[in-house]
């Protein structure tokens, strides 16, 4: 399971490298550059970064930070043909979710450290013999790698705490295996730290549906894909999507922090 | 030997050839017969080379030389054509194994074998020197062991003097660890104070298992060469000062290699010593015995490398019967199979006895002939049947190197006892390679092993990402790997078939842990602090742990804490916020250090536990006393103490004069295992995949735990045996035996 994961991210890291030009920051030609840089030689254990930021254009404010969460997170268009907005399309500006004591989802304000986070919700309509795929992508600014990893890791210890938890009320994600893989560690060359869960979605009609949820740091940056599929939909197809995905916008958040 | 490859030619300069020994930059080594049907080494000089008319004149007046000076303790120049399109030197064929494997595969050598062989050594250069001759490459790979002494091999003659200096581009061709300092500057050619520089390097390897400049990349070492003193550790007292002279960075303080042999013959002070090192070979010598120069592991296997040279040219019957039979070559060592074994082995293709002595080969046939050879003294192992070998893959020098040694050790042990048995179907050797605990050398570490054919099984890697790294060129090649420390789950489940996982995997230690929090500390709410830092490892305890505990609907607080964060403060608040009672550290002992003092200066009352990656002396060292009073659940038992090791740690102690260390006795039970294996039924054929098939259906009770596997995947078929409780107490890991499975109390 993560080997494919690791190996898609790769993929679509390289395959094609740079987004289409839908990022709504396009600051320089150098846009659409293959992203060499997260394609480190491999060392194994190795401490280096996958990706050495600019520290002049790494955000340190709100302002800055939601101007870069803003142009990386996916859009419905970026996902491709067919994906429209979800209602609503995207989260509250000023707060991010987090899993209460009763492993419920909520949106809360921003903690201290916290400098944005935006979420864009959209989905695939049913077609073709398929049910819909909800898709969500995020991005989170901190103001310290520290606290980014802290995402991460937070993000493994829900799993740890709530083996079921409760994204709105009627729905459960449940079965949920988890597994962080640095830097370095099983072939993971694309990010500083990554995440991968994979369990099952159960809506309100009662019906499984595989679920996933991928997160990819990149020095202050948390960015994050969730993939839901409906009936028709399998895990082995879901994950391609949710890794492309996650990797696109992992070139976003490095062509918009690597050196001029 | 490597088989001939389709450009060799069959036939060379009236030679045959059998196989290629190997190959560098000047052209082919090819084990050969000679028209006189001796064996030799024929090295044939690529044509580019002898384009060179002073490369010609060189070879041609150096081989002259050779040809003049006999020494017992260098292979013979037998035969040498400088004028040839491609010029060829056949020198007498030592069969070996070289030191270098030899210390390899039984570790340093005695003192007694150490002076005996320094002083040949000596001699060899006083010889080849005395003609003026300097060998430039005196290294382990060159010197081969014989049943009544070493042969340097390779010497000068025909090597491109750039070989083994830094050349114009700065690249080292030599063997640098081996090289002397102005070799290894480039500043001048070769001279002999560097081949006695190199015998002191060779010396000191031999007697302490690694070489006085250590090993790494190639710029480390020549920089530690020229300027850092040797490391001589391991080396023993009464021969450290002569080594310590030999390798002298100024080229003029050495000794001659005349010095340095009387000084070695002349050493002992016993004069039992004296007897022994330096009386010449007699015929009938070389029964291991008392008299002989090696241990005995290392004769058995030169007597069985040996009898493998006698098989060889079985290889063409067609031509045993044109041979003149009486041939011999004056030159041939004493411990080479004689030509007259070689003519009687013939003989016996001849009358229809071939078929049994080929096939059953190695020493089998040697032994076969031993008797008709009688009189001559061929040299007859008492040994019956092959050697096999199991190999150990560990990290010797790394982070891991205490547990990778004692596994060596615990496998030495279980070698050596099967070995001491009179009537045994084979003999068994060892032979180790170290990763260092890095990942990225673990893959060309199995790859040495894989090539030695007569490694059947190996005991390895010693951690979970070297055994990960190495698991598919040991699955590629069907040589069983039984890993004896690593836990990660992933590798049973990589789809290796030839793993055997030799301990329960990680994910199973939590249910240990549960028990004794649960039952003898009383806790009500178990905390787990997940230490990224110690990535998969720690995930697979803190995720199998908070599985079990929310099944059985206990209370958990787990928290994970980043790699980046250096203190577990927060982390602490967080826990006592969520009510926990008891504290699993799912990390290694490095930062469960920083953790143990955190709770020491809260005063934190409740119950400290940890697996393995705890069990480390340096816990200790880093915690002080707030390491007091945590329990570590392992796969692993104190042998020292243990009542079911008793017998082991006994055995251990005389062989070693030491304590047996953590993961000696949990090698030493899969060494037995395999040897049982190996010892079955099917004994006598034996190969890799076989024996992977057959460990894996085997079903053992050891001491430290029963051993039956899943025979898809390699995994340990998990009963009660096998998990231990530790609790530090006065600075110390105090063991306390078996850990249960079921809360009590």
């Amino acid at each position: 399971m993560t080997l494919v994961l690791a190996g898609s991210l790769l993929a679509g890291c390289s395959a094609k490298g740079a987004d289409d030009g839908s990022s709504r920051r396009t600051a320089s030609p150098a846009h659409t550059d293959s992203p060499k840089a997260a394609a480190p030689p491999s060392g194994g254990s190795s401490a280096a970064p996958a990706f050495t930021p600019d520290a002049d254009l790494v955000p340190r404010t709100a302002k800055d930070g939601r101007e870069l969460a803003d142009s990386v997170v996916f859009a419905p268009r970026d996902w491709g043909r067919g994906y429209v907005a979800q209602d609503p399309a995207a989260s509250a500006q000023g707060t991010w979710p987090a899993l209460d004591r009763d492993c419920r989802w909520e949106r809360q304000k921003l903690p201290r450290g916290v400098l944005a986070s935006l979420s864009r919700y959209s989905r695939q309509p049913a077609g073709g013999g398929k049910g819909e795929v909800k898709v969500t992508a995020a991005a989170t600014v901190h103001s310290a790698a520290l606290g980014a990893d802290e995402q991460l890791s937070t993000t493994l210890e829900e799993a740890l705490r709530c083996p079921e938890q409760q994204p709105r009320s009627g729905e459960r994600i449940t079965g949920l295996n988890s597994l962080g893989t640095p830097f370095g560690a099983r072939e993971q060359e694309y990010a500083d730290d990554s995440v991968l869960e994979a369990g099952q979605y159960v809506g309100k009609g009662g019906t499984a549906q595989p679920y996933l949820w991928m997160v990819a740091r990149s020095g202050t940056v948390v960015v994050a894909v969730s993939v839901t599929g409906g009936k028709g939909h399998t895990q082995e197809e879901l994950l391609p999507l949710g890794s492309n995905a996650l990797a696109k916008m992992l070139v976003r958040v490095q062509q918009q922090l690597k050196e001029k | 030997m490597e088989p001939l490859r389709t450009s060799d030619p069959s036939r060379l300069a009236g030679h045959r050839l059998l196989g290629r020994l190997g190959a560098g930059g000047m052209g082919v080594v090819y084990l050969a017969r000679s028209a006189g049907g001796a064996l030799v080494a024929l090295k044939v000089i690529q044509a580019e080379y002898a384009e060179d008319a002073g490369f010609r004149e060189r070879f041609r007046r150096e081989a002259e030389t050779a040809r003049r000076m006999t020494s017992p303790w260098v292979a013979a120049l037998v035969d040498a054509d400088p004028e040839a399109v491609q010029p060829w030197l056949a020198t007498a064929f030592v069969p070996g194994p070289s030191l270098g494997e030899a210390v390899a595969a039984h570790g340093p050598l005695p003192l007694r074998s150490l002076r005996v062989l320094g002083a040949r050594l000596a001699e060899a250069l006083r010889d080849l020197h005395a003609v003026g001759l300097v060998h430039r490459d005196v290294k382990p790979g060159n010197v081969l062991l014989a049943l009544d002494g070493p042969r340097l091999i390779d010497f000068g003659v025909a090597r491109d003097p750039q070989d083994t200096s830094l050349t114009s581009t700065g690249v080292v061709v030599g063997t640098p660890g081996f090289l002397a300092p102005e070799q290894a500057r480039g500043e001048r050619e070769a001279g002999p104070a560097g081949d006695v520089f190199s015998l002191g390097c060779v010396l000191a390897h031999a007697a302490a298992g690694r070489p006085p400049f250590g090993t790494g990349s190639l710029d480390a070492l020549l920089y530690r060469t020229v300027h850092d003193a040797p490391d001589l550790d391991g080396v023993p007292q009464q021969l450290a000062e002569v080594v310590r002279r030999c390798l002298e960075k100024d080229p003029r303080l050495r000794p001659t290699a005349e010095a340095l042999s009387q000084t070695l013959a002349a050493e002992p002070a016993d004069p039992r010593e004296i007897l022994r090192a330096v009386r010449p070979p007699a015929p009938g010598d070389a029964e291991p015995g008392d008299e002989a120069w090696l241990p005995e592991p290392l004769i058995r296997l030169i007597a069985e490398r040996s009898a493998a040279g006698l098989t060889l040219p079985a290889v063409d019957d067609t031509e045993v019967d044109s041979e003149p039979s009486g041939a011999t070559t004056p030159d041939e060592p004493a411990g080479q199979p004689s030509d007259r074994a070689v003519a009687r082995r013939r003989f016996l293709v001849v009358t229809g006895g071939a078929v049994t002595v080929t096939a059953a080969g190695g020493l089998a046939a040697w032994a076969a002939l031993g008797g008709d050879g009688g009189g001559n003294g061929s040299a007859a192992p008492t040994a019956t049947g092959p050697v096999h070998t199991i190999g150990l893959h560990a990290d010797l020098s790394g982070d891991h190197r205490t547990a990778g040694r004692a596994q060596e050790r615990g496998l030495r042990l279980a070698v050596d006892e099967f070995n001491s048995r009179a009537a045994r179907p084979f003999t068994l050797a060892v032979r180790t390679v170290d990763d260092g605990g890095d990942p990225a050398r673990a893959d060309a570490a199995a790859e040495r092993l894989v090539a030695d054919p007569s490694v059947l099984a190996v005991i390895g890697p010693t951690t979970d990402d070297t055994a990960r790294a190495a698991l598919a060129t040991y699955d590629a090649a069907s040589l069983p790997l039984v890993a004896v420390s690593p836990g990660a789950t992933v590798l049973s489940v990589m789809g290796s078939r030839s793993f055997l996982h030799a301990r329960v995997t990680d994910t199973v230690l939590p249910f240990y842990l549960k028990a004794y929090l649960l039952g003898a500390a009383k806790s009500r709410t178990i905390g787990i602090v997940d230490d990224r830092a110690a990535d998969a490892y720690a995930w697979e305890i803190s995720s199998s742990l908070s599985r079990t505990l929310h099944q059985d609907r206990q209370p958990v607080v787990p928290k994970v804490v980043s790699a980046l964060r250096k203190d577990f403060g927060p982390t602490l608040d967080a826990l006592l916020d969520g009510g926990a009672d008891s504290v699993v550290f799912a990390g290694y002992h490095d930062r469960a250090a920083l953790l143990a003092r955190e709770l020491k200066h809260r005063g934190f009352p409740g119950a400290r536990a940890a697996a393995q990656g705890v069990l480390d002396d340096r816990f200790l060292s880093a915690a002080g006393d707030a390491a007091d009073g945590w329990v570590i659940v392992a796969p692993v038992m104190d042998a020292s103490v243990a009542p079911e090791a008793k017998a082991f740690a006994s055995a251990y102690r005389r062989r070693f004069h030491a304590a047996p260390e953590r993961y000696a006795v949990e090698a030493y039970d899969v060494a037995r295992l395999i040897v049982r294996t190996l010892s079955g039924p099917a004994a006598g054929r034996v190969t890799r995949q076989s024996l992977t098939a057959a460990l894996r259906a085997a079903s053992y009770q050891g001491i430290t735990k029963n051993f039956a596997f899943d025979k898809k995947t390699g995994s340990l078929v998990i009963d009660a045996r096998g998990v231990y409780l530790w609790k530090v107490d006065g600075g110390r890991f105090r063991y306390e035996g078996a850990a249960p499975l079921r809360v009590s109390g």
